[in-house]
């Protein structure tokens, strides 16, 4: 039985595919600790629980919501009271991957990053004492950090915290697009607007692929395009002057359902970004060429080949692995509300 | 069970079968055979004109274009399509094209391991002629590139490149090897571009560096074409009149080319300037233990553009900004060197000769060779002084032929007519000394040969099996 099925699976499999392509890529291995189940079941309440916060008032899901594909649809993030940030909120789709974090790569690690947020004033605003306590004080959380490092003497602490957040955003893997089953070889997988699309990304005319890299669409680099803007970027955390404008290439994966763009997040849609390019990026608005990458150069494209362009990105959609939104949480909070928006 | 089993093999064999031959006509599409093409495909295509843009992402793909006397298959983009080749299968072969007028670039590799790009004739393709990126173990050979607007020539963040007898003429930049290790650049005829020969290491890569470059055996002349490139870009803001200039990489061996009449510098060694340096922190940014060795430097420098006679007080046959440790060169008494006083090589040795990828394993001194695996070998053929020994063999279907490199060269097997590559069914890796290689001969026939860096040598082409029933 186990043969014939395995027959049945090579007939439909030889009909529908043709083989992997040349884009077919490995992913690199993941960066940091592989996530445990326990740790990243534990990760999961933590990132949806507004009790990491001061006030009780913000969990991370806030900014980074799962229903706007771990963005907030918004130009920059509402911190502690609604008030604005400066920047866009970046997807965490795929960020196990990343060499570093934030738009101005000052995070090493996942684990670093997520004490950025919490800490910070105009955000979570949380005191690290009186954050534990409050977790010691929840049996579900002891219980749960127990679970996660069954080895540790201690294991309710800062530290771990990271490491548990750490552990469930390294589960936000997006890796079955259209465009992925098109890399695999299946026929069809990808419309003819698409194809076309995707030759544009990889064309020297365009030059995406340069930076926004196989398979992962983007690269462990500060680039300047020249979006205007007042933020220093990387020139902010190196005070290099040179280095002013500079940020990190975000992943396209799932671009899409991030809308709007950039660091300051003021393009408003994928046509404005394309739109953006298409002029040379910041050179088109007054931005000094020597803040501005050799690859981003004006070009000539159709309309229509720019509305492939954007099709193709489209097909780099997939949050297959979307997790649960828990129905509560530990502490009884309320959850985040998807209603809110913007 | 059966017909299960008969029903698998049908759909097997519906799909595009491994190593199929396809002829594609004057007005047929060479679009539409890639489309049905499967790994091991090789696309035969007959002289005419083909207005297309292609994709080839299946593995294992030759493009050979049918040439007959002045004609051969063209890809035109007409000026209104963007890149004549987009390649990403592994391996990927092209020979026998000619590509021209393209929006961005004639014909590009994206994460290819093992590049065979061999008589292409680019013209007007864009900013870029052939374009190699993030690629590994290629080979760019007899190709002509012209009026390209950046480098006619570029391989670009990869590892392994043999860049060989093309001729590249009337562009920007002749030929760019840029944060790239391993590459030998050997025997092209590079002249009346802006800038001949680039060695580079740029900022805002993710490969961060270009070391043992080998430039050797080149006639760089003349290249004093005002630059028409970007003026924002790199390349494009080079001032005219520079044969060969390493910028940034590191040990670089330029050695016995034929470097004349370049109006600024001849040879030059400089650091990447600070102000794109100072972009990558992570960046070297200055030129160390580069070794010019024996080049025939004549008549460079006569009329220096403004930014060179600014920097450097004056054109001349050799040029060196001052900067990085270990850099040398040994001047002939009759040649102007400019700027800062260079040490010649003998007084101060570089670290460690910088051989080429193909050739520093090699010539490693008195390593024990390995024996050869020659088991179940029907004939062994050794590679030794520049032959084949014997040159031809015969075998039965079915039997094996070892080939064994005695040499102290990199050698290959690879299936050929004349000089022309073709790469099925013989492709060897690069044979380093004491290395072999081994093929099953399924099929009757004569089965010619030769050796990808040395099809220039009559000796090393033209060799056969024959196999018989």
């Amino acid at each position: 039985v186990l043969r014939r099925r395995l027959l049945c699976v090579a007939l439909a499999g030889s009909l529908l595919l043709g083989g992997a392509t040349g884009l077919d890529r490995p992913f690199p291995p993941l960066r940091g600790e592989a996530p445990t189940p326990a740790r990243a079941a534990l990760g999961r309440l933590l990132f949806f629980d507004p009790v990491l916060s001061e006030d009780g008032s913000l969990s991370c899901a806030h900014c980074h919501r799962p229903d706007r594909a771990f963005s907030d649809g918004r130009q920059t993030a509402r911190g502690r009271g609604g008030r604005p940030l400066a920047r866009n909120v970046p997807t965490l789709w795929n960020v196990a991957w990343k060499e570093r974090l934030m738009w101005d790569r000052r995070a090493g690690s996942l684990e670093e990053q997520a004490l950025i947020p919490l800490l910070a004033p105009d955000e979570l605003a949380a005191d690290p004492e009186r954050l534990l306590a409050r977790l010691a004080a929840l049996p579900e959380y002891r219980a749960g950090f127990a679970r996660a490092f069954p080895d540790e003497r201690a294991p309710l602490s800062l530290a771990n915290l990271t490491r548990a957040l750490a552990a469930f955003e390294r589960t936000l893997v997006s890796r079955d697009s259209r465009y992925d089953r098109h890399a695999r070889g299946e026929k069809a997988a990808l419309t003819p607007a698409e194809r076309r699309g995707l030759a544009l990304f990889r064309s020297l005319n365009t030059r995406c692929f340069e930076c926004h890299r196989l398979p992962t669409f983007d690269a462990p680099l500060a680039l300047g395009i020249g979006v205007p803007s007042p933020d220093p970027g990387l020139a902010g955390v190196t005070g290099e002057p040179a280095q002013r404008g500079l940020f990190a290439v975000p992943t396209l994966r799932n671009v899409a359902l991030t809308a709007p763009y950039m660091h300051d997040g003021s393009l408003p849609t994928l046509a404005a970004v394309v739109d953006f390019y298409r002029q040379g990026g910041g050179r088109a608005r007054g931005v000094a060429a020597d803040r501005i990458d050799g690859q981003v150069r004006a070009f000539s494209i159709s309309d229509a080949e720019a509305a492939d362009l954007i099709a193709f990105l489209r097909a780099l959609d997939d949050e297959s692995a979307s997790p649960r939104v828990p129905g509560r949480v530990p502490s009884g909070l309320p959850l985040f509300r998807t209603e809110t928006t913007p | 069970m059966n017909r299960m089993l008969l029903l698998a093999l049908t759909a097997a064999l519906a799909t595009p079968a491994a190593g199929q031959h396809v002829r594609v006509r004057s007005g047929e599409s060479i679009a539409a055979a890639l489309e049905q093409a499967g790994p091991g495909a090789v696309i035969e295509v007959e002289p005419g004109l083909y207005h297309e843009a292609l994709v080839v992402d299946t593995p294992n793909v030759t493009l050979r274009g049918i040439v007959r006397g002045p004609e051969r298959p063209v890809l035109d983009g007409r000026g209104t399509l963007n890149d004549g080749v987009i390649a990403s299968g592994s391996p990927f072969t092209m020979t026998g094209f000619a590509v021209r007028h393209y929006k961005g670039n004639g014909v590009s590799t994206q994460g290819v391991d093992g590049v065979f790009l061999t008589d292409l004739v680019i013209d007007d393709t864009g900013l870029y002629g052939v374009y190699p990126v993030q690629s590994r173990n290629i080979t760019v050979t007899h190709c002509t590139a012209t009026r390209i607007r950046d480098a006619a020539i570029y391989v670009g963040e990869s590892e392994g490149a043999l860049v060989a007898m093309n001729w590249v003429h009337h562009n920007v930049a002749g030929i760019e090897i840029e944060n790239t290790n391993d590459a030998e650049v050997r025997d092209n005829l590079v002249h009346d571009n802006t800038a001949g020969i680039l060695v580079f290491v740029l900022p805002g890569k993710v490969l961060k560096e270009g070391r043992r470059t080998r430039v050797h055996r080149n006639w760089v002349v003349r290249n004093n074409t005002p630059n028409f490139g970007d003026p924002e870009s790199i390349v494009g803001s080079l001032p005219h009149g520079i044969g060969i200039l390493l910028m940034g990489a590191d040990d670089s061996v330029v050695e016995n080319n034929q470097v004349r009449e370049n109006a600024s510098l001849g040879i030059a060694v400089t650091r990447l300037a600070e102000q794109h340096a100072k972009k990558d922190p992570s960046l070297e940014p200055i030129t160390d233990a580069a070794r010019i060795v024996a080049n025939h430097l004549d008549a460079n420098g006569t009329a220096p553009h403004p930014t060179i006679e600014k920097g450097y007080g004056a054109g001349g046959d050799f040029g060196w900004d001052g900067t990085g440790r270990g850099n040398c060169a040994d001047l002939a008494d009759g040649a102007r060197p400019v700027g800062a006083p260079i040490p010649g090589c003998l007084e101060a040795p570089a670290p460690a000769p910088a051989l080429s990828h193909i050739e520093h394993e090699a010539l490693s001194p008195a390593q024990p060779l390995p024996a050869p695996d020659l088991a179940g070998a029907a004939a062994v053929v050794h590679i030794r002084g520049m032959r084949f020994e014997p040159r031809h063999v015969s075998v039965k279907a079915g039997e094996t032929v070892v080939w064994v490199n005695d040499d102290n060269l990199v050698h290959t097997v690879t299936s050929g007519a004349g000089t022309l590559p073709s790469h099925t069914p013989l492709a060897s890796p690069f044979l380093t000394r004491g290395q072999s290689f081994r093929h099953t001969f399924g099929e009757a026939g004569r089965y010619e040969y030769l050796c990808l860096p040395h099809l220039d040598q009559a000796t090393m082409r033209g060799a056969s099996v024959t196999v018989a029933e």
